[in-house]
């Protein structure tokens, strides 16, 4: 099998009446699911070219699930706009994707006409088409396995949103190792979490498609009603759930497993961030026969490289490794001079190989040449690796443990931030002299401090017409100048020092 | 009240807080601030807010979150 479809139509015809996809008012077979991707790919081929990248403007929703389906059917890939995100930074998107064909529906119809002016606008709610089996069966056959699948923009240190490209083939060779690693099957029920423009959702889509599992959508304002969100989960018999640490994180913090436990959960596969493990316990008190497992990879790897099944036996001394690499995978520490690091408890750079390796940044030629390198350790042929640029060390049982970061990268409520991109969006702000952003990330705050003549509100609310709301800061703070190092550069511990202190 | 508004200025600094009645329902407040706004209300109020009453009715108007806090204050 060569592309996702082929895994795809394989579970529609051994599953042909079982639910693929629930959310809150629909759902919908296998069977019904083909039917209608077939039927909308059918409509979309005739406004794209091979390969050609295709807007998704809407949230996550069954009709969204038909439009990736829809797309790849007609021979395109899809990425993910947010609807929710400031006008500027989907202009960017689309931008570098020079995508012609954007398809909304009816809620984000009036919205995609404002924003995308010149472009072919297709409403879902609107096509009536009949499926063209042979025009669809020629566009398959022009198809290889290094075709891309989906483009997901992730935060970019220069400014601009960096577009990841991943094809059939890095997510076959991921997801056929997840489902069997963590054995999903046609009886699990997945209740979604992640947002679309996230590749946590990819596990979450592929792995019910590949195996004829249920993918349960979870409607994105459920978080804000955490009584709603667990009777969800319960009343759908979810069994299986691959979330943001962040979003596990807002459960317990919301004291949601003293309401009620979603005792039919028997894996919780969490990725993100560091998990604190007295979150960890507190949901492994509730699920006593669950298995829970660490997983971690940036979008640039598909989804995940290392993982770590928890030892309930274990004291984890406050730290959980985020363990070995999936089955074809390589996943390696490099040190300064591009040595390998084999022994324990020296920091390197976690760098990786493989089938999982995506196609690179859309339309990006210098970010590609500086984040995807020749392995150093190999001077015979090619092989591509990509540099995470997350620092790492072996413990003494050989398992990788997350030690940091080489730059100003951040987690934040799972989603991958540069700080220097909000930095750029705070100095392009007419009246902002100098700023400079901190995370503190022992109380999960991102500050924004600034010196100019502006106040702190009306910044805020420039800032949040430009960044997604996750990289507006929290706390924005004007003050009369920075403190400096003994080298000249913005000492960013004691402005927080300073900040506590009063 | 004051310090509940001036919680909220920070978070949120974009609403009328003297007016508005649906600060959830119309969306001015997302999951990721109700998270920051509860942790904040535990930590300065110090109370605990049951999931049971995370629900949009008791966080739509300033008057409703505190009329929330003082219940917690009593329990």
């Amino acid at each position: 099998m060569l592309d996702v479809l082929d895994y795809f139509e394989n579970t529609c015809d051994k599953y042909i009446d079982k639910y693929a996809v629930i959310c809150e008012k629909k759902k919908i077979t296998y069977k019904e699911l083909k039917n209608k991707s077939m039927m909308m790919g059918s409509y979309i081929q005739k406004f794209i070219d091979l390969n050609d990248p295709v807007i998704v403007f809407m949230n996550k929703d069954i009709d969204t699930v038909e439009s990736f389906l829809g797309i790849l059917y007609a021979g395109g890939c899809y990425c993910l706009v947010n609807p929710e995100f400031p006008e500027e930074r989907i202009k960017m998107i689309s931008e570098t994707l020079k995508s012609n064909v954007i398809i909304t529906n009816n809620e984000n119809y009036d919205s995609a006409i404002n924003i995308f002016k010149d472009k072919k606008i297709i409403n879902v709610n609107n096509i009536n088409e009949k499926i063209d089996y042979e025009r669809l069966l020629s566009i398959k056959s022009k198809k290889i396995d290094l075709d891309p699948v989906y483009i997901n923009f992730t935060s970019g240190s220069t400014g601009i949103p960096k577009g990841v490209v991943v094809s059939n083939r890095s997510i076959i060779d991921f997801i056929n190792v997840f489902t069997n690693e963590f054995n999903i099957k046609e009886n699990d029920i997945i209740a979604n979490q992640a947002p679309f423009d996230f590749d946590v959702s990819v596990k979450d889509i592929y792995s019910s498609f590949f195996t004829g599992a249920t993918l349960l959508i979870i409607p994105k304002y459920y978080f804000s009603n955490p009584a709603n969100l667990l009777d969800y989960i319960i009343d759908n018999d979810s069994t299986t759930m691959i979330w943001a640490v962040s979003a596990l994180c807002l459960i317990s913090t919301f004291h949601g497993l003293d309401y009620k436990i979603p005792n039919k959960v028997n894996k919780i596969i969490f990725s993100g961030e560091v998990m604190p493990i007295k979150h960890l316990n507190l949901w492994m008190e509730k699920l006593p026969n669950a298995m829970f497992v660490n997983v971690y990879g940036p979008t640039e790897i598909t989804c995940n490289c290392t993982y770590h099944i928890i030892d309930r036996n274990y004291d984890y001394n406050d730290i959980i490794p985020i363990g070995k690499p999936f089955k074809n995978e390589r996943v390696f520490l490099l040190d300064k001079d591009n040595k390998e690091i084999k022994i324990p408890n020296l920091l390197g750079e976690i760098c990786v190989a493989g089938t999982c390796l995506s196609l690179g940044y859309f339309n990006n030629e210098k970010q590609n040449k500086d984040h995807f390198h020749q392995n150093p350790l190999n001077n015979n042929y090619f092989e591509r690796i990509y540099r995470t640029g997350d620092y790492g060390k072996y413990n003494l049982d050989g398992e990788l443990v997350f030690s940091g970061r080489k730059d100003f990268q951040i987690k934040y409520m799972g989603h991958r931030i540069e700080l220097e991109e909000i930095e750029r969006e705070i100095m392009k702000i007419d009246s902002v002299k100098r700023c400079v952003c901190i995370f503190d990330e022992e109380k999960q705050k991102l500050f924004g401090f600034y010196i100019g003549d502006i106040d702190n509100k009306t910044l805020k609310i420039e800032l949040s017409k430009k960044l997604p709301i996750y990289m507006v800061p929290t706390k924005i703070v004007n003050l009369e100048n920075f403190p400096l190092t003994k080298n000249g550069k913005i000492d960013r511990k004691q402005i927080m020092e300073n900040y506590y202190n009063g | 009240m004051d310090r509940l508004k001036e919680i909220l200025e920070e978070l949120q600094p974009e609403v009328d807080y003297e007016t508005c009645e649906n600060l959830v329902d119309g969306r001015y407040l997302d999951s990721l601030t109700i998270l920051s706004l509860i942790s904040e209300i535990e930590d300065e109020f110090d109370v605990e807010i049951p999931t049971v009453e995370i629900i949009p009715a008791n966080f739509n108007s300033v008057k409703n979150i505190w009329t929330l806090i003082e219940k917690m204050r009593e329990d």
